[in-house]
């Protein structure tokens, strides 16, 4: 095993050696974010040896972990096959424990000599399936991988370009944070975006922020691992999916054969619904752009309104720089639609002229009516914007 | 930290859509007959209401008068 540089995590260093070595331990059941290091060796310890494994953030006591064990579908173990454990991030809602497998987890890995050079950024919590996505191809390609997780933007900015990182995978909101119209980073190659929809104004400010890197967009969920990728907005499902992925009442559903092993069991079905809805652009082969979940969708008497799209309009308005559109309820309606707006340091915006911007464009009761200006927009842990309602 | 009145908020709500305000603001104003909210309108004031005071005067069942809010925000 080589002596080359595997991890950077808090200015500690690791060799694929030491990698080696440590994944040849017992694995141990449980792990949290705040060892990299060890989630990577349990990980590999865990496919190597057919161990269980659960990974899971700090917010999720070790008692709900024991809960959620307890409850969660079992999975059949075929043959000594390992098992990774990992909660669904959950932008609403309990998170849940899915079982994975080695072929779950390293569908999207690509090696190979083009891949040699790579440095990977990890932005994700390191207990979420989508930083598994990043480590795996990073420790298949022997890369070294840098953890940017839990770090300040100034941090960041510093590391992608002392630890020359070229490959980034992160969610639209976390890669907002890095555009500030002022920094470049020259040596990333590969921008990969997932999670959230991304707005074309977010790829623009992207594109000047990083002017050699490839953007990709891609569809991955806890519950099927990653799908599909797309230049751009629009996905186009590939043949060797076609039979696979339909949208049924605009919502996109899968075949159970693409899930996770432990939900393939629980699914009685043969297609699991996403709760992921989406606009159908042409039907064959099926191509696709996302709107909002459905539980983040507000209902105004009866009137859905969807965040995503009052978030695009307001991001219309210049001086306006973040946007996070949620619903508030409210004795009258149900729900009344509001927002938390980062505006530029220059801007003279306040409520009153915000609305009026809205007015000619929106519908009377898609106009947020309680507008807060926010240092920051809040996220999950997962990095994505939260459309939860805050509470005064 | 001193609040914006509740007549400051109904007229910047009634404004705010479009409608001038034909009566003088007084205790006993209904606010659907005599001001002409719409049920949103009503649903925006509780919004800026809870805003400004931190309460939700429609929590509790029906209101129909300025004199009913003032009540529940304590005068």
């Amino acid at each position: 095993m080589s002596d080359k540089l595997f991890l950077l995590d808090s200015n500690r260093e690791y060799s694929y050696k030491q990698l080696a070595d440590a994944r040849r331990d017992k694995s141990p059941g449980l792990l949290r974010e705040d060892d990299l290091f060890s989630i990577v060796a349990g990980t590999l310890g865990a496919f190597e040896n057919g161990n269980k494994i659960i990974l899971a953030p700090r917010s999720i006591a070790d008692s709900e972990v024991e809960k959620a064990v307890q409850t969660s579908a079992a999975p059949k173990p075929r043959g000594s096959e390992g098992m990774i454990g990992i909660f669904t991030s959950g932008t609403t809602g309990t998170p849940k424990l899915i079982w994975h497998t080695a072929p779950s987890l390293e569908q999207a890995v690509r090696t190979g000599e083009k891949h040699a050079s790579d440095v990977w950024g990890l932005t994700y919590s390191p207990t979420s399936f989508a930083a598994l996505q990043v480590i795996l191809q990073a420790v298949r390609n022997q890369n070294t991988l840098v953890n940017l997780f839990g770090m300040s933007t100034e941090e960041i900015r510093k590391s992608i370009d002392s630890c020359s990182i070229t490959h980034l995978s992160a969610t639209p909101t976390f890669a907002n944070l890095l555009c500030d119209g002022i920094h470049q980073h020259a040596s990333v190659t590969s921008f990969t975006l997932g999670g959230e929809r991304v707005l074309r104004r977010l790829l623009e400010q992207l594109r000047s922020t990083f002017p050699n890197a490839r953007f990709r967009n891609i569809y991955a969920s806890s519950e099927a691992g990653s799908l599909l990728i797309a230049e751009d907005n629009c996905f186009e499902v590939p043949p060797a999916l076609g039979e696979k992925i339909r949208v049924v009442n605009d919502e996109l559903e899968i075949h159970t054969s693409l899930l996770a092993a432990s939900l393939q069991h629980a699914n009685t079905s043969e297609f699991y619904p996403t709760g992921d809805l989406v606009k159908v652009l042409k039907g064959s082969p099926l191509t696709f752009k996302f709107s909002s979940r459905r539980s983040e969708w507000i209902n105004v008497g009866g009137a859905k309104v969807d965040p995503i799209r009052i978030e695009e309009k307001l991001l219309q308005i210049a001086g306006i720089r973040e946007a996070r559109v949620y619903g508030k309820s409210n004795s009258v309606t149900g729900q009344i639609v509001c927002c938390d707006l980062v505006v530029l340091p220059d801007s003279t915006l306040n409520s009153r002229s915000v609305r009026t911007h809205l007015n000619d464009i929106l519908a009377r009761h898609e106009i947020p009516q309680l507008i807060q200006f926010v240092d920051r927009i809040a996220t999950t842990t997962a990095g994505k914007t939260s459309r939860q309602a805050s509470e005064a | 930290m001193s609040h914006r009145s509740l007549e400051e908020i109904v007229t910047e709500v009634l404004e705010e859509q479009g409608k001038s305000l034909k009566v003088t603001l007084q205790a006993q104003c209904r606010l659907r007959e005599d001001l002409g909210f719409d049920s949103l309108e009503l649903a925006i004031l509780t919004v800026r209401i809870e805003a400004e005071f931190g309460v939700d005067v429609f929590a509790e069942g029906i209101i129909s008068t300025l004199g009913e809010i003032k009540a529940k925000l304590g005068g």
